[in-house]
């Protein structure tokens, strides 16, 4: 089955939107790194931060659903991979990031940080810092390459033994991915705070990568639900899957979160708790009290009734409400180590956005041409024409 | 085999009502009790109840049947979170305000987790405590074990019952219409 | 729910239960083994093990009783020994069952159905076991129900900012929301038992815990909503118990104690030692009562493959301790990892990543998750493997913290080695009880499983599932 033409044409059309938002959004950029650098690289790094967590996402979902074949991974399991394809392009767009790390990373100024943070320094040196992003990058790059790559092999030939080479790397790219997001995390955002750490900080990265992933794979998923081959298998049930999974990511950030709170709280040792009284304290209080509600109890709520899983129409604008509070929570994740008095919008945040957001878009949609919106030839699914009826449990 | 099962009716109450509970029709399969309980509802009885040794899908819907529930959890899930933090808010911060470690009195995280366990609890005692209530358990007698037969109700039969206080519980027509269900057998259910 | 379902999900070739049962022959082997079949010899063996140790148990406890904690190797610096050690240890293996009944219902993963209704009885007995642990510690047991909030004379309440009364509430609901999921599923099986009972005092036995239960239509959809509210609120329960237990280590300040990790860590690390357990368990009852038909080779695959997954979790949790040790530049973070590597209870160390994180890797291969001899040995490895992790976590964390000076050893009794072989005795009594008293895999969950039997009635015809 091969895409329609319209369907290409409504890529491309998508992808021109996506391509003049970038333009926009980079001569925006250029103008702001003229006017104040400093604070352009801060907007910058939220941006990118932003956009790889989704990227990343992609990928832990793509060898999530080779590892468990479920039905609802296997409906959005083109668009992640798509998603996961944008992973060099990241690389490229890193290169501002690497620009801006004096201004970024206190570490990079021996006599800026403290004595505690000066016996990282085995960690926290340019070289090394570099030589690890180019690490992450080539291990993301290569097993996202390999993914869509055989998958892609099986539309043409439907070997069974693509699927089981799929699973062999997905299992231990799984742990792989889950160990190189950890330190990515670590080096990209709790860095920005030398002085400060905390275990659980890797994972609930990852956490946060699918869970933004899975609001844009939904997202997606809507937009394309008329087109074939989508078209064949949506059913209420599929949105019910992905719901619910929304569903434990969403009460699994919560549970992360509120557990290294407790703990940093509880524990009140210096070099600890300063994180949290910075970002708790008024001029950020409001943002962590928005979290509170609006990327725990209200998207709970709405996901807890089985109507709203099942309706598209309805599910869609929780993903999408959850996707702008992944934003609001990275933010008041990485800003406060720049802006320790509170919330400071500026105008090259949205214009970081738009940049590296169209730059994303654009990228993501073109890996999306060229092969069918499901891999119709996996041996682990079969599509029906008609209805299966009188199954005892569905 | 229906006819061994039918007892003759000399144990008649003097109560006033209908002299049987009912009648009771067996079949072989899910399939077949759920094919006979929808077309029951459809013949327009309503006082219809099916047995079966597994949960079949499709059957408390066949009969319009929903349940309050959920919604009753729902409550009690927010009365044990509401209780939980004001449980521990009330002596923390007003029954015995104690300075321990320097920590506000009332500290909020740390009250999170007994508020969480507390919730669950109110709400999954009230789950199965209200699902036996409204099942109207525990009931150790009920009609129905009147029928020998409805001993295997537990293992691999499915029954089906029409009670004699339907409006259009009529004993005749009723039988006639199970045995056109392609019911195993017809039994008479006693008080 | 009956709805349109257009994509289907190619089964593996492998069924659930063995071909050829019907819900007669589920009735009739489950339920035959507890009132017809005669018991197994290994039955008698391990209920003869089982109580002895229980006699261990008794004597420790009595002794404990007349003498107090003093007869435990605790003391300052480690005043947490065994006694926590074994708390954390049982519950942790109580979680499986939460999370084999819950949470994979919740999945629709129908394997859980043979092994539910077992993992569940573990859960409630190792719940036991580990409850039992942290009274006997407390100094004067008699005394426990202080813990509990209750208008008492001297009007002192308990201290909400201690995770050790977080514990108190996370246990007890744990302990009784697990009892309900348990009693809850049972109740139809044992209308089942009720109308098999041939002697009238068995019939009787089961008539009175059954409920009166008779299989209405609308009782059916009473309870599976109940049954789905419970799963959904175990499923939360079950990960914050465990939570809970890692806070009563991570609120502390104590190096190799105070670490945002734990949480996550010790769940994953509760489901691994309690499907290791399961596993322990299953194998030979498994092979005592001839169960192959309904606990299949399909089913050791998934929990061996469930296995190998937490116990990767555990060891990213290992790998998050020690390079997070390093990168907190605090030199008594740093020390309690050269500590606990090369310290005086490296070796424990050592066999702890040996049996937890090298041995398991086995579990990759196939051919070994589908031999039952070596997952058997494999599930006890990392039996042993989880206690030596609590072990490492309570007692190298203490012995040495910030002060040298205040530094000392601890060495366990033989009081401390009776009561935790006591418990196990307990825990193996108790099983084996159930399993000879109980249908130990759930009949109605398991009819669930097989395709509609095709009528010759004018019904229609269901599918396969």
């Amino acid at each position: 089955m091969a895409p329609s033409d319209d369907f290409s044409r409504r890529l491309d059309g998508i992808q021109r939107y996506a391509l003049l938002a970038a333009a926009g959004g980079v001569v925006l950029c250029m103008a702001g790194l003229v006017a104040s650098p400093e604070r352009f690289f801060e907007s910058y790094l939220l941006a990118f931060l932003f956009f790889t967590n989704i990227s990343l996402g992609c990928l832990g979902l793509v060898m999530l659903h080779h590892m468990t074949s479920g039905k609802w991974s296997y409906s959005i399991q083109r668009f992640a991979e798509a998603g996961m394809r944008t992973l060099p392009l990241m690389a490229l767009l890193f290169v501002p990031v690497v620009i801006g790390m004096s201004d970024l990373y206190p570490w990079m100024h021996a006599d800026r940080i403290g004595e505690t943070a000066g016996r990282k320094v085995l960690y926290l040196n340019q070289p090394f810092f570099l030589g690890r992003a180019v690490f992450y990058f080539a291990v993301w790059t290569a097993m996202a390459f390999l993914l869509t790559r055989w998958s892609r092999a099986q539309d043409g030939d439907g070997s069974p033994a693509r699927t089981s080479a799929l699973r062999k790397l997905s299992a231990p790219g799984l742990i792989v991915y889950v160990l190189t997001a950890t330190f990515a995390a670590v080096d990209w955002a709790m860095s920005l705070e030398p002085g400060w750490y905390s275990s659980i900080y890797g994972m609930l990265f990852v956490v946060n990568q699918c869970l933004g992933a899975l609001c844009v794979l939904i997202l997606l998923l809507r937009c394309f639900a008329s087109e074939k081959p989508v078209a064949d298998i949506i059913s209420p049930a599929i949105y019910h899957d992905l719901g619910n999974m929304l569903l434990t990511f969403v009460i699994l950030w919560a549970y992360m979160s509120f557990s290294q709170l407790l703990i940093t709280w509880a524990g009140n040792l210096p070099e600890e708790i300063t994180w949290y009284v910075r970002r708790l304290d008024p001029g950020w209080r409001m943002v962590a009290l928005t979290l509170i509600i609006l990327h725990f109890f209200v998207p709970f709520m709405l996901l807890l009734l089985r109507r709203s899983k099942r309706s598209p129409e309805i599910l869609w604008k929780i993903a999408a409400g959850i996707l702008v509070m992944r934003l609001v929570d990275l933010t008041w994740n990485i800003e406060p180590a720049f802006h320790a008095q509170g919330l400071a919008v500026h105008w090259l945040d949205p214009a970081a956005l738009l940049a590296v957001g169209g730059l994303w878009a654009a990228f993501g949609i073109r890996m999306l041409k060229g092969a069918p919106l499901l891999a119709l030839r996996d041996p682990r699914f079969r599509i029906v024409a008609e209805p299966a009826s009188g199954t005892p449990h569905g | 085999m229906s006819e061994r099962n039918v007892v003759p009716d000399v144990h008649r109450r003097m109560k006033p009502g209908p002299p049987i509970f009912g009648l009771m029709a067996e079949f072989a399969t899910p399939a077949e009790l759920l094919h006979a309980t929808r077309r029951s509802v459809d013949a327009g009885y309503t006082k219809v109840e099916a047995y079966s040794s597994l949960p079949i899908e499709g059957l408390a819907e066949a009969l319009g049947f929903r349940t309050r529930l959920p919604l009753i959890v729902l409550i009690a899930g927010i009365v044990g979170a509401l209780s939980g933090f004001f449980l521990q808010y009330w002596i923390s911060v007003m029954d015995y305000p104690l300075n321990i470690g320097g920590r506000p009195l009332n500290s909020w995280p740390s009250f999170i987790p007994v508020t969480f366990e507390l919730t669950v609890l109110f709400a999954g005692v009230t789950a199965v405590v209200g699902m036996i209530a409204l099942n109207r358990l525990p009931e150790p007698y009920h009609p129905v074990f009147n029928v020998p037969r409805f001993e295997l109700a537990s293992d691999d039969r499915f029954f089906l019952t029409i009670e004699a206080e339907d409006p259009r519980f009529d004993p005749e027509a009723v039988r006639g219409f199970m045995l056109g269900l392609g019911a195993a057998g017809v039994y008479e259910v006693q008080h | 729910m009956h709805e349109e379902e257009r994509l289907v999900n190619v089964h593996p070739p492998e069924p659930l239960i063995r071909e050829g049962n019907t819900y007669g022959s589920v009735t009739r082997k489950i339920s035959g083994a507890v009132l017809t079949r005669r018991t197994p010899r290994g039955w008698y063996i391990a209920i003869a093990a089982g109580f002895l140790l229980v006699m261990v148990l008794l004597a420790a406890v009595s002794y404990l009783f007349v003498r107090g904690v003093g007869i435990w190797g605790i003391n300052i610096p480690v005043g947490w020994g065994f006694a926590i050690v074994n708390f954390v240890w049982w519950i942790g293996i109580g979680h499986a069952g939460t999370l084999i009944s819950a949470i994979l219902l919740l999945l629709h993963q129908h394997w859980r159905n043979a092994i539910n209704r077992f993992a569940e009885a573990m859960t409630l007995f190792a719940v036991s076991c580990a409850g039992m642990f942290p009274i006997l510690h407390l100094g004067r047991p008699w005394l426990f129900y202080w813990l509990f909030p209750f208008p008492d004379p001297m009007s002192i309440w308990p201290q909400f900012r201690s995770p050790l009364i977080w514990d108190v509430f996370a246990v007890s609901t744990y302990a009784t929301i697990s009892f309900l999921f348990w009693y809850v599923g049972l109740v139809p099986d044992l209308a089942t038992m009720r109308d098999r009972a041939v002697h009238l005092w068995v019939k009787r036995f089961y008539g009175v815990i059954a409920l009166g239960w008779r299989g209405s239509a609308r009782h059916w959809h009473r309870y599976e909503t109940a049954y789905l509210l419970l799963a959904g609120l175990a499923t939360p329960l079950v990960v914050s118990v465990h939570s809970v237990v890692s806070f009563d280590f991570a609120v502390g300040i104590i190096p190799g104690w105070h670490s945002t990790i734990f949480p996550p860590y010790f769940v994953a690390g509760a489901i691994y030692s309690g499907f290791a357990m399961v596993l322990t368990l299953v194998i030979p009852v498994r092979a005592m009562y001839g169960l192959q038909d309904f606990i299949t080779a399909r089913h050791m695959d998934y929990m061996a493959r469930v296995m190998l997954a937490t116990g990767l979790i555990v060891a990213y949790g290992y790998v998050m301790e020690a390079f997070f040790s390093w990168y907190s530049g605090s030199p008594y973070e740093r020390y309690m990892m050269v500590n606990r590597s090369f310290g005086p209870y490296a070796p424990v160390y050592w066999m702890l990543i040996l049996c937890n994180i090298v041995l398991p890797q086995l579990l990759w291969i196939r051919k070994v998750r589908l031999n039952m001899p070596a997952l058997f040995v494999l599930a006890i490895i990392v039996n042993v493997g989880m206690w030596l992790e609590r072990f490492v976590i309570v007692i190298t964390s203490l012995h040495r913290d910030f002060l040298p000076s205040s530094w000392g050893m601890y060495y366990p009794t033989i009081w401390d080695w009776a009561t935790f072989t006591g418990s196990i005795g307990l825990f193996i009594a108790l099983m084996f009880l159930f399993v000879r008293l109980l249908p130990m895999i759930s009949m109605f969950e398991l009819r669930q499983l097989l395709p509609w039997p095709s009528g010759n009635g004018n019904g229609q015809k269901g599918g396969g599932a």
